[in-house]
């Protein structure tokens, strides 16, 4: 089956390598069976690849320890569930899954397209397999997952062999949302291929308008969520499995995840000026590039072992392969932009300063400079080993102190943004849209301030969260109102209907407010409190409103691991409110390595989390570490919130809409600008 | 006028109004000076400002290593020093002197490593110049602006008319 496999990604490679110079050849020469030809092979060779998969997921399964990815990631006791998991459990393997889902976009947008775009598909299918040529290459030749196991005698032969068991599954992804992250991350980084890939193909073949844009923004905003839900994920395991009671730690590989999000993010928002107002093209344009770069980056640093990571896998030479891949794209897209630069003149110009383009030009400002700041402290450890010869940690302190003042004020133009009309807002009707949030604010600030809040940053937080909430009720009632006076609706049909007459609008709100709700939750940390303890059974400890009372300490084996768990009782105001229990396990198949299984009694007010730490040094008490942290809840609510917001722009636009079509043009225009029509 | 006269009328009306007051800032003012030390908000800020050097590269307050060889003896000698009055710079201090800066989970504000501070700032700064700058320049009066700088052919058809001429 491994020889299959491998057979398998070879031919994969020979499909994508011809659909390549085949795309390129039928678009020279203007044969249009060649093109065809060309995206046969692309959607051939994402077959290829997805038999590889499908023999490595049975080599899996089968626990064939005559594999080496089999045996590096897995072990004879380990779940089913989690051995088929471990195809990205290890380097080769989750190449392999990159691959795969790098062939499975390609193949689905040669599939979508295949009667559009008829003068830009030979680009777009020969930067699709380039791409996935370029990983194929890498994947066969340096970090094969269907490499044998051979052991080589004295006399210089070379004997395959099978190992008896598996070195097992790395326990800290024993765990079902590190299960899903990685699939789900990948989906993220992958899919900015697509819109590189067009805009690649709109440079060649100068056809710069807005068709590229409109044809890859579901793409961008699919990619965008995925990789959004991705950094969700990682956040709840590392705050459900590490144990040290933070959900974002600035790891390097985090914050490679971090930066295309936040240039996509600025993209969704400066493709809107392009598509209303055809400027900003060259922006789109690099921001397309840089966004796709940045997936590439994260893969370099996670595969290339520049910087320490927990994330990082370790030992990769493929590294040097990423930065000369980087750079060659990098070239080539600038000397294509600067070639098309007549071509990327905007169509239209500001006509005040005062606007929503303008709004949005700050907004991609700060955006962009949040992404280098992150980019900046990551690399910055190496920077200083060059310069400095000591490599210097650049940790949470570091992006906390930069990046809080930069969210801050990013947070307030999302308030202020769509309180800007397009073109030009009169100062009477800011005052107007600005008074009630302003109110509301400054109240709650004041409350703040005479409750004896005086930390700097959660004022300012707190308030502007109020601001941008306000702004975002006062535009969906605002709106609803109109409908319900027009159409006679009552207020919940309206609000619905108004929401799916204006999906990209109003779901965007609806994004913004979750941001809101992650801010309201990101704030908590500055409340957290920490305490510690060695304990044994009859013991309590108290933090915050909470006692703990440790009743039992019990040891216990499974298949897989063993484990030592502690039984605590929680009492808050001298009333039993949950019993908690915090694990410590110890996987066999990995040589006893302890994990963390916290116990998590999470209210929208505060998470108490409670860590069995370990044994105190004389082995007689148990170490429990137990932490008050407040509004964490909101995070995740914030980020199911997102997913919504983003899920209702995407949903497909129905061509007639009941109520709608009694609006009269004066009154959708009264909802757009907020303003009433004479 | 009247509503001033009644507040007056009012406060007067308190006893010892004016006494409370004082009391209330006096008490405002002491009320630093007797916060007693919050010890583990000390123990959490050296542990946050210190990395494990065992290799995980995490700081001491998130190494979960059990019995870890770095994060367990240094966070004890922490919790040690603070007992003693110690404050959280010479703690972090020492142990910069024995490890050098590698051991601190930030950048110092000296040096080169003053420029990973400022960096994103001078970015942000350059950045606002652009924009403002890009914004006044866009929003120049179009009609001037069409003149200079859209070509006279549009640029697609002088691509074709040069290959045109090429080829004849």
């Amino acid at each position: 089956m491994s020889n299959f496999g491998a057979f398998c990604l070879l031919l994969a490679l020979c499909l994508s390598l011809y659909g390549l110079f085949a795309s390129l050849l039928g678009a020279v020469l203007k044969q249009h069976r060649i093109v065809r030809s060309a995206e046969r092979a692309a959607i051939a060779s994402c077959a290829s690849i997805l038999l590889a998969l499908v023999s490595l997921l049975y080599l899996l399964a089968t626990s064939d320890f005559s594999v080496k990815h089999v045996v590096d990631s897995t072990s004879r006791d380990l779940p089913l569930f989690y051995k088929l998991a471990a195809l990205w459990g290890a380097h080769d393997g989750s190449m392999l899954l990159w691959v795969f889902v790098t062939a499975v976009f390609s193949g689905i947008v040669v599939f979508q397209n295949r009667f559009r775009y008829r003068d830009m598909m030979p680009y777009v299918v020969a930067v699709l397999m380039f791409n996935l040529s370029f990983f194929l290459i890498l994947n066969i030749f340096l970090s094969n997952p269907f490499k044998e196991l051979v052991q080589v005698l004295p006399d210089g032969t070379m004997l395959k062999f099978s190992a008896p068991d598996g070195r097992g599954l790395n326990p800290l992804l024993q765990y079902w949302a590190m299960i899903i992250h990685p699939p789900i991350l990948y989906l993220g980084f992958i899919g900015f291929v697509v819109p590189f890939a067009f805009a690649t193909a709109a440079l060649i073949t100068r056809q710069l308008g807005d068709t590229w844009i409109r044809t890859t923004r579901r793409w961008t905003l699919v990619t965008w969520l995925f990789l959004g839900v991705g950094l969700i994920l990682g956040g709840k395991w590392a705050y459900v499995e590490l144990g040290w009671g933070g959900y974002w730690g600035w790891d390097p590989v985090e914050n490679s995840s971090l930066m295309p999000w936040l240039t996509g993010t600025a993209f969704l928002h400066s493709v809107i000026v392009q598509e209303r107002k055809g400027m900003l093209k060259v922006w789109n344009v690099l921001l397309v590039v840089i966004t796709y770069l940045l997936g590439i980056f994260g893969t370099f640093i996670t595969r290339s072992g520049i910087i320490n990571s927990v994330h990082a896998f370790a030992d990769s030479k493929l590294g040097i392969f990423f930065l000369y891949y980087m750079l060659l794209v990098l070239g080539a897209s600038l000397y294509l932009i600067v070639d098309r630069l007549p071509y990327l003149k905007s169509e239209r110009r500001l006509d005040s300063v005062l606007s929503r383009e303008s709004a949005f030009l700050f907004n991609n400002l700060l955006l962009l400079v949040a992404c280098f700041a992150v980019l900046w402290g990551t690399m910055f450890p190496v920077l200083s080993s060059w310069v400095e010869g000591t490599k210097i940690t650049v940790g949470p302190p570091f992006f906390n102190n930069v990046g809080i003042p930069i969210g801050l004020m990013l947070l307030l133009l999302t308030g202020v943004g769509p309180l800007f009309a397009w073109r030009k807002t009169s100062v009477e009707s800011l005052k107007k849209a600005f008074l009630w949030p302003v109110t509301l604010a400054l109240l709650l600030c004041v409350v703040l301030l005479a409750a004896g809040m005086r930390n700097f940053y959660v004022l300012v937080s707190f308030t502007l969260s109020m601001f941008v909430l306000a702004t975002i009720v006062q535009e969906f009632w605002k709106g609803t109102r109109v409908r319900v006076r027009k159409t006679g609706e009552n207020f919940a049909l309206a609000l619905v209907n108004l929401t799916l007459k204006n999906k990209r609008r109003y779901g965007g709100y609806v994004v913004h407010l979750a941001v809101v709700l992650m801010f309201i939750g990101l704030t908590g940390n500055a409340f957290n409190r920490e305490t510690s303890q060695a304990m044994v059974p009859g013991d309590e400890m108290q933090i915050g409103r909470y006692t703990l009372k440790m009743t039992d300490y019990h040891e216990g084996d499974t298949a897989n691991y063993q484990y030592g768990r502690a039984t605590l009782e929680v009492y808050s105001g001298g009333k039993l409110i949950r019993t908690m229990q915090p694990e410590k396990r110890f996987y066999k198949a990995s040589e006893g390595q302890p994990t963390t299984e916290v116990a998590l009694y999470s209210k929208p007010l505060e998470d108490l989390y409670v860590v069995l730490a370990g044994t105190s040094n004389d082995g007689k008490k148990y170490e429990i570490t137990a932490h008050v942290n407040p509004l964490v809840w909101w995070v995740w609510f914030g980020a199911a919130v997102m997913v919504a917001g983003t899920l209702i722009t995407l949903l497909p636009d129905r061509r007639t809409s009941f109520a709608a079509a009694q609006l009269t043009t004066a009154e959708a225009a009264e909802i757009e600008t907020g303003v009433k029509a004479r | 006028m009247n509503s001033q006269a009644t507040c007056r009328r009012v406060f007067r009306g308190l006893p010892g109004f004016n006494h409370w007051l004082l009391l209330l800032c006096l008490w405002a003012a002491a009320a630093p000076a007797q916060t007693p030390r919050d010890i583990s908000r000390e123990y959490k800020e050296a542990c946050d400002r210190l990395v494990c050097q065992c290799g995980c590269n995490e700081q001491l307050s998130v190494c979960a290593m059990q019995n870890c060889s770095s994060a367990t003896p240094m966070r004890a000698e922490i919790r040690e020093r603070l007992q003693k009055g110690d404050t959280v710079d010479q703690i972090v201090d020492s142990f910069v002197a024995r490890y050098g800066k590698k051991v601190l989970s930030a950048p110092t504000a000296k040096g080169f490593d003053l420029s990973a501070w400022i960096m994103p700032f001078v970015i942000l700064c350059l950045g606002l110049v652009v924009v403002v700058w890009v914004a006044v320049r866009m929003a120049r009066p179009a009609a001037d602006a069409i003149e200079e700088e859209l070509p006279a052919v549009d640029p697609r058809v002088e691509e074709e008319l040069k290959e045109f001429e090429k080829e004849s």
